[in-house]
């Protein structure tokens, strides 16, 4: 699947790899222990600089940022 | 406002319908998502909690482009926790484009079937709100149309996805006898 900025393409797949891999085998089994946090960070400093460029440049920013911090 | 709500059943274990709706994109059923990215994700008391950014590119009739500015990217927000304990993955998404006009508030709940543990139930439900503009009634119509649509489209890819799981798994362990035996 695609990331919404191609720059972190390949930081997505790596982790996407690593999580789905996590998820079968450790989480569902009850084990924790999460070792796709180092994947996950570098992922996540991409995808949120992405993120704050996306936003400083849509009009529609304030509707945007409003829901996007919403929390269930 | 309008509400659309619905029930399926997955012949499918439940850990397995989780598995498949976490990696549900992409598959062919849903070429409009043309983009997903994971915006947070942390494990709390054994809870999993994501928090997941979509993109879809929508093909609408070319009566609404006026109304709703054209076939642009459509972003919406997704929650999601998988609740080991209680065996349910619950899901929320809420659009974040065109919010000055449409509120498209979706839930989701994958939980064992209460009378047969190897099945999965699915209950969804979508509240529909249009303002700001012309034939709200009708746009309403459309859009919950347009979402029971999708639903069936959705739970297509899940079996899709399943299979092609399935399918992994057999592959792998034909490989694994095919070495042991070689």
């Amino acid at each position: 699947m695609n990331s919404l900025s191609k720059k972190c393409q390949e930081a997505k797949e790596k982790y996407d790899s690593c999580f789905n891999k996590w998820f079968s085998e450790k989480y569902l089994k009850g084990k924790m222990d999460n070792e796709c946090e180092e994947l996950f960070k570098e992922y996540q400093k991409c995808i949120k600089e992405a993120l704050r460029n996306f936003l400083n440049s849509n009009i529609f920013r304030p509707a945007f940022m409003i829901y996007l911090t919403k929390t269930v | 406002m309008k509400i659309w709500s619905s029930e399926h059943v997955f012949n499918h274990q439940w850990e397995n319908v989780v598995k498949a709706a976490l990696q549900k994109y992409p598959n062919p059923y849903n070429p409009s998502v043309i983009g997903v990215d994971v915006i947070d994700r942390t494990v709390e008391n054994g809870i999993l909690k994501s928090h997941r950014l979509m993109a879809t590119q929508w093909q609408m009739p070319s009566w609404t482009h006026k109304i709703l500015g054209g076939n642009r990217v459509c972003y919406a927000s997704e929650h999601s926790r998988v609740d080991l304990d209680k065996k349910e993955f619950s899901l929320r998404s809420r659009n974040l484009t065109f919010n000055n006009i449409v509120h498209v508030d979706e839930k989701l709940t994958y939980s064992i079937h209460p009378e047969d543990n190897s099945k999965t139930l699915l209950k969804q439900e979508a509240q529909i709100t249009i303002k700001n503009a012309p034939l709200i009634d009708y746009l309403e119509n459309m859009m919950a149309s347009k979402i029971n649509s999708n639903a069936q489209i959705g739970r297509q890819a899940i079996e899709f996805v399943i299979h092609k799981m399935n399918n992994i798994t057999d592959a792998a362990a034909d490989v694994a006898h095919f070495s042991e035996s070689a």
